[in-house]
């Protein structure tokens, strides 16, 4: 059965055989995400998340990520199913979304002024990013990627399940105790990884655009006070350019667009080990300004 | 449920475009993307698209082709510095590589290239530059794809061409040629009638018209790979259109008649014309068409897969069984019986391997994500 799913700003058919994966999707987007078949609602990609053959079904149970018939990914573990969906993809819109510069990064935004995380795997991107969607005012755009319109400061939200890997998933479960969390996948190449459901005031503006105000390069510490530390434009390009995913594809577009963004944002490198510190320094010294 | 959409009738009719309705339009922009055809199709229908009437179809369309046709772009552009790469480092040799299909398109940026996507770049040398070829690709970053023991044999015994060369910084892929027909199949010609009137364009030799849509005819029908068979097609029809002067038909005749590829040829212009309307030389084909009314029946039932969009949504009846047959044929006319016997039952004993245990069965167990 195909189901069209409506991930804005796309509209992604899905197929998946893995009842896992079906029971994974019911609970981690809201219900009104889920769209007929219909004339109305055109799919701009087509992918499955599918068993690698009949015999895979029962006997070490493994299934293949599929885009456009093709499968670009090695199987995977039945309890993998679906975070491979949701990793399938990320990869299908940074190759083919050209629409949009895209940054590998996580993007919240407090209201509508938005802070972009480009960042490494292990810097507490995630967990952070997981912290500031739930808060008051605060909201998800992306964990994973930003999707930036070409010449613009304009980020548009791709709302969707937040990946949590390894200790990020207990530190977000003790931020959000009443959260809605995915069936785990143990022991993927990246670690434990569960899925966390966006807040309902992420969900509920996915359709907001947000201004990029500030990029800041996180970085956690056990038991740091926090430190910041204000890079120039220079530093900053040079690290912001090294997390854009297709940045070689747009050529001078995407150049021209980040160069837009670093211009117009402020750039911070901070450490940190409390979250809340985080969330007031953004709020009270980068975004008040903006705040109307 | 097949869609009863045409996708040949998308390159031929210019009203059909407008009939189709959005759950079409769609199916559509899936085939072409799954054909690598979608970027050709937008780099003609682009400018069309005010016609459309429907504001989100036409947003939604302009989405879709604008972003293929960035992606064909881009990909033109690295061919072009990738052989750029590959000139620099062979001339030194003193070799000077020819380069073959979508790599020549894209270096005379002919009315094929526009919009056309890539798989590889095909290069050919002569057969004893091959090795200091492949050494010398390999000081630069051009590293032979690590095969198992039986394709590797395949390569260095029956083959046309060695392993694939892949970048180890940019990803890019090679294909090192020394002829254009394994060895095996006992039709590879003497490469020097294909070389012989090379041209040169901005530094970068490639084959002449008329041996170069000889050769993009034989990869089609001599072959038992129709993964891009219907974009192959419409690379042919895209040569013919340009190219198809008198001069021209008469080479291309005769070229096929001393290297034996007459049925290839004719293969290439009968299907053109009959799925993309291209004004072949009448001439030609009739001088080429010596086979029975069975024979071809027998062609229009294989090939009607072969050279037709792959993607579920718009099979034609029979599918599996008519790629099955042409699969055969491909494999029928470029090995000798057996060989041929031995080589299915190999790749036949890994294909239900891979039916029953899933495709990362046959790959490298380091590459899994499981432990």
């Amino acid at each position: 059965m195909e189901q069209i799913l409506n991930i804005a700003p796309f509209k992604i058919a899905i197929e998946t055989d893995v009842p896992l994966v079906a029971q994974n999707l019911a609970a981690m987007y809201p219900e009104d995400a889920f769209l007929a078949n219909t004339d109305a609602h055109l799919a701009d990609y087509s992918i499955g998340q599918n068993y690698s053959s009949f015999f895979r079904r029962f006997v070490k149970p493994q299934s293949t990520f599929d885009f456009d018939q093709q499968q670009p990914f090695l199987g995977q573990k039945e309890n993998h199913s679906f975070a491979s969906l949701e990793w399938g993809l990320n990869y299908v819109i940074a190759s083919y979304a050209l629409e949009y510069v895209i940054i590998h990064s996580g993007i919240v935004a407090y209201n509508d002024d938005a802070i972009i995380f480009p960042a490494p795997p292990g810097s507490g991107k995630s967990t952070l990013t997981a912290f500031l969607q739930g808060q008051p005012d605060w909201r998800l755009l992306s964990d994973e990627m930003a999707l930036i319109k070409p010449h613009s400061q304009s980020a548009v939200p791709f709302v969707r399940p937040i990946c949590l890997k390894n200790k990020s998933i207990e530190v977000t479960k003790g931020f959000y105790p009443n959260g809605t969390f995915s069936t785990i996948a143990a022991n993927t190449h990246k670690g434990d990884v569960i899925h966390f459901k966006p807040s309902q005031n992420s969900w509920d503006k996915r359709n907001d655009e947000a201004t990029i105000r500030a990029i800041v390069f996180p970085q956690y510490k056990p038991n740091a006070e926090l430190e910041i530390v204000q890079l120039n434009q220079t530093q900053g390009f040079m690290q912001f350019a090294e997390n854009a995913f297709n940045f070689n594809l747009l050529g001078k577009v995407g150049f021209d667009t980040l160069v837009k963004i670093i211009e117009n944002a402020q750039i911070f490198e901070i450490t940190y080990s409390d979250v809340n510190d985080v969330k007031d320094f953004l709020q009270q010294d980068v975004l008040n300004a903006f705040t109307s | 449920m097949p869609s009863p959409l045409n996708i040949y009738r998308l390159f031929t009719d210019s009203e059909y475009p407008y009939t189709l309705s959005a759950k079409d339009w769609e199916s559509a922009v899936l085939i072409l993307r799954h054909e690598s055809l979608l970027g050709r199709f937008a780099h003609r229908f682009l400018p069309l698209l005010d016609n459309i009437n429907d504001p989100d179809l036409q947003a939604y369309l302009r989405t879709h082709l604008s972003n293929a046709l960035t992606l064909a772009g881009r990909q033109n552009h690295s061919v072009q510095f990738e052989c750029e790469e590959i000139n620099k480092t062979l001339n030194t040799k003193g070799i000077t590589p020819l380069y073959l299909k979508g790599a020549a398109y894209s270096l005379l940026k002919n009315n094929t290239h526009l919009g056309r996507t890539y798989g590889d770049i095909d290069l050919l040398v002569e057969k004893q530059q091959v090795e200091s070829s492949e050494r010398s690709l390999a000081m630069v970053g051009w590293i032979g794809k690590e095969v198992n023991d039986y394709d590797e044999k395949y390569y260095r015994e029956w083959a046309h061409e060695i392993p694939p060369l892949c970048h180890g910084g940019r990803g890019t892929v090679a294909d090192l040629h020394h002829n254009i027909v394994p060895l095996i199949s006992k039709r590879a010609p003497d490469i020097s009638q294909f070389t012989v009137n090379r041209v040169k364009h901005n530094g970068f030799e490639v084959l002449n018209p008329a041996a170069m849509t000889l050769h993009s005819a034989i990869h089609l029908f001599l072959n038992e790979d129709f993964t891009k068979g219907l974009r192959d097609l419409s690379d042919l029809d895209c040569l013919f259109r340009e190219y198809g002067d008198s001069k021209f038909w008469a080479e291309i005749y005769t070229l096929a008649q001393t290297t034996h590829f007459e049925v290839e040829l004719f293969l290439a212009m009968y299907f053109c014309q009959r799925h993309f309307d291209t004004p072949v030389d009448q001439g030609t084909l009739n001088k080429l068409d010596t086979y029975s009314i069975g024979k071809k029946a027998y062609w229009r039932f294989i090939f009607a897969a072969a050279v037709g969009a792959k993607h579920p949504k718009a099979n034609v009846s029979g599918h599996g069984l008519r790629l099955f047959l042409a699969y055969i044929r491909g494999h029928y006319l470029k090995m000798p019986p057996i060989t041929l016997l031995k080589h299915l039952t190999v790749k036949g004993w890994m294909s239900v391997t891979e039916l029953v245990l899933g495709k990362s069965y046959l790959h490298n167990k380091d590459e899994l994500a499981e432990k």
